[in-house]
């Protein structure tokens, strides 16, 4: 009897070591956007009250605003290292008072600048020596579309010359980034979120991306690619 | 065992009456609550119904009932006619031995809260309207104690407090109203702020708005401001702020506050107007997009198929 029982403990043992399948990961990331909209203004003088244009800086400052995005991504390839295939969506919005017409006052309208960045990713991590080494590296090309719409006082979408303050415009961006495997820190519990949820792996992670978001160069389209030429950003990443 | 099974007896024998409430529904012709506010109340139009009563006691056949109308916080039980009480039947009914009454035909308020004495002054806390049944026995010398009806309307005649610091800010064909909670007397629950245009403001540059106004309106106790639309840019307006009560008294309107709708110039509007090159609507680059697009759905399938 004692034997029989042993016997099923040590065939247990690996099962119960053993990761579950993998389906894909789920990522959110916080970074700051600004539109480099301005940047077709370059060189371009006498706008309002004489100064240089730059319409997105008069209205709404040199800051930029919290760029939210989350990303969910089905692993296509694993074993030398992991490709996910992902889809994000993020939110970006900044708003400011717009000026009496004719002058540089402010009035009490506001006026907002939103985009709904869409993406479709390819992630690369090479996460083969994680559990020995909790530092995965990462590279990601994406196709970006970002939607966006710019409001009036009265809160709706603004309209200029018959054109409507609304669209999309595309793009791509890479990435490359570090992700800390935190299971490490607490492999216990990381097993019990395997074993209860489904969750292989949590990564802290930290990338430094570039992006052109300007309709692949058409002069018919602003810039909206971030104004830095790297930007960084951090999140969470959940493999399950 | 004899002094429990006689306790379980009694209990038993007063079940009934227990299980017997009065009740009583009144209504106004109205308004959606049961309660008189300012308005109404100088309202000579208003009547109230009486549409159905219970009693609290089965009454025996050949008693009679009377309806009354009083400011006393109770009903009287006596055959007197108290102080600011009045009837409403105009003589004896007979209860038919019905625990249920027939109602009693719309009244007019105002007549009957003069006849008892009640006034609609502006800040007073009057005692509710109240009706009352009383049961008579068959020689309607004696009032049948326990079996009566009664019921109830409020009457709310205080006005919420006064909105202060009222401004009207310019906005785009609009005036961005905003304004400060009473400084004494009750917190109103809605607000109403009404723009009239007017000749001129001393001391700014506008033009004759008159015949044009506006109005906006919010609810709960939390905001403070509401954007009135639809008035006419450059023109001179004057702004009052009025709170309103749960039972929709008007506060004393504020003190006026002037504002001038200016035209606006948001960011897409400077963006053209700056010669910005982007058109709106979808990106001109949708077939680079789609083609790329495409490559990402082909190229999972392409790396399954191989071993």
């Amino acid at each position: 009897m004692k034997k029989a029982l042993a016997l099923a403990l040590l065939l247990a043992a690996p099962a119960a070591q053993a990761e579950s399948p993998r389906w894909g990961s789920f990522h959110f990331k916080l970074g700051s956007y600004r539109p480099n909209i301005d940047a077709e203004f370059e060189g371009k003088a006498g706008c309002t009250g004489g100064a240089d244009c730059t319409p997105y800086a008069d209205l709404f400052g040199k800051g930029g605003s919290m760029l939210y995005q989350v990303e969910f991504a089905r692993t296509l390839l694993s074993g030398a290292g992991t490709l996910d295939l992902g889809f994000g969506v993020g939110w970006s919005s900044k708003s400011a008072k717009g000026f009496i017409e004719g002058g540089t006052t402010r009035s009490s309208d506001d006026t907002s600048f939103r985009v709904l960045p869409l993406t479709l990713s390819l992630t690369y991590r090479l996460d083969l020596y994680a559990r020995t080494v909790p530092l995965v590296p990462y590279a990601r090309l994406a196709l970006e579309r970002y939607q966006w719409w710019a409001t009036s006082g009265g809160g709706g979408t603004a309209s200029a010359n018959g054109l409507s303050g609304s669209g999309a415009t595309n793009g791509w961006s890479g990435a490359l980034g570090l992700a800390f495997l935190l299971d490490f820190l607490d492999p216990t519990l990381a097993r019990e979120m395997d074993r209860d949820i489904g969750i292989n792996g949590t990564y802290l992670f930290v990338e430094a991306g570039k992006a052109k978001v300007n309709d692949f160069g058409s002069r018919k389209s602003w810039d909206l690619s971030p104004d830095k030429s790297v930007t960084w950003s951090g999140g969470l990443l959940f493999v399950f | 065992m004899r002094t429990r099974v006689a306790l379980l007896a009694c209990l038993l024998s007063l079940a009934p009456v227990a299980a017997l409430a009065q009740a009583m529904t009144v209504s106004l012709s109205r308004g959606s609550d049961s309660v008189i506010n300012i308005a109404e109340c100088n309202d000579s139009t208003l009547t109230f119904t009486v549409s159905s009563w219970t009693l609290a006691a089965q009454p025996a056949a050949g008693t009679f009932y009377k309806v009354f109308a009083t400011s006393a916080t109770t009903c009287h039980t006596t055959l007197a006619l108290p102080a600011n009480t009045v009837e409403l039947t105009g003589g004896f009914r007979d209860t038919g031995g019905s625990l249920t009454g027939p109602g009693l035909s719309a009244q007019n308020a105002g007549s009957v809260l003069t006849s008892i004495g009640t006034s609609c002054t502006v800040g007073s806390t009057p005692n509710p309207l109240r009706l009352c049944v009383l049961v008579y026995d068959s020689t309607q010398q004696n009032v049948v104690a326990g079996a009566q009806a009664s019921g109830s309307i409020a009457l709310d005649l205080a006005r919420p407090g006064t909105p202060v610091n009222v401004s009207a800010a310019s906005g785009d064909g609009a005036l961005n109203v905003a304004w400060a909670e009473p400084t004494s007397g009750t917190m109103p629950a809605r607000w109403t702020a009404d723009a009239t245009g007017v000749t001129s403001i001393a001391g700014q540059s506008c033009q004759d708005a008159t015949g044009s106004s506006g109005s906006c309106s919010v609810s709960g106790t939390t905001q403070r401001s509401c954007r009135i639309r639809g008035l006419a840019n450059d023109g001179c307006y004057q702004v009052v702020v009025t709170g309103f009560s749960t039972t929709d008294n008007a506060s004393v309107a504020s003190a006026v506050a002037y504002g001038v709708p200016k035209a606006v110039q948001d960011f897409w509007e400077r963006y053209q107007a700056e010669g910005g090159r982007e058109a709106g609507g979808c990106g001109a680059g949708g077939a680079s997009l789609l083609s790329l697009l495409a490559l990402a759905f082909v190229a999972p399938r392409l790396l399954r198929r191989r071993p």
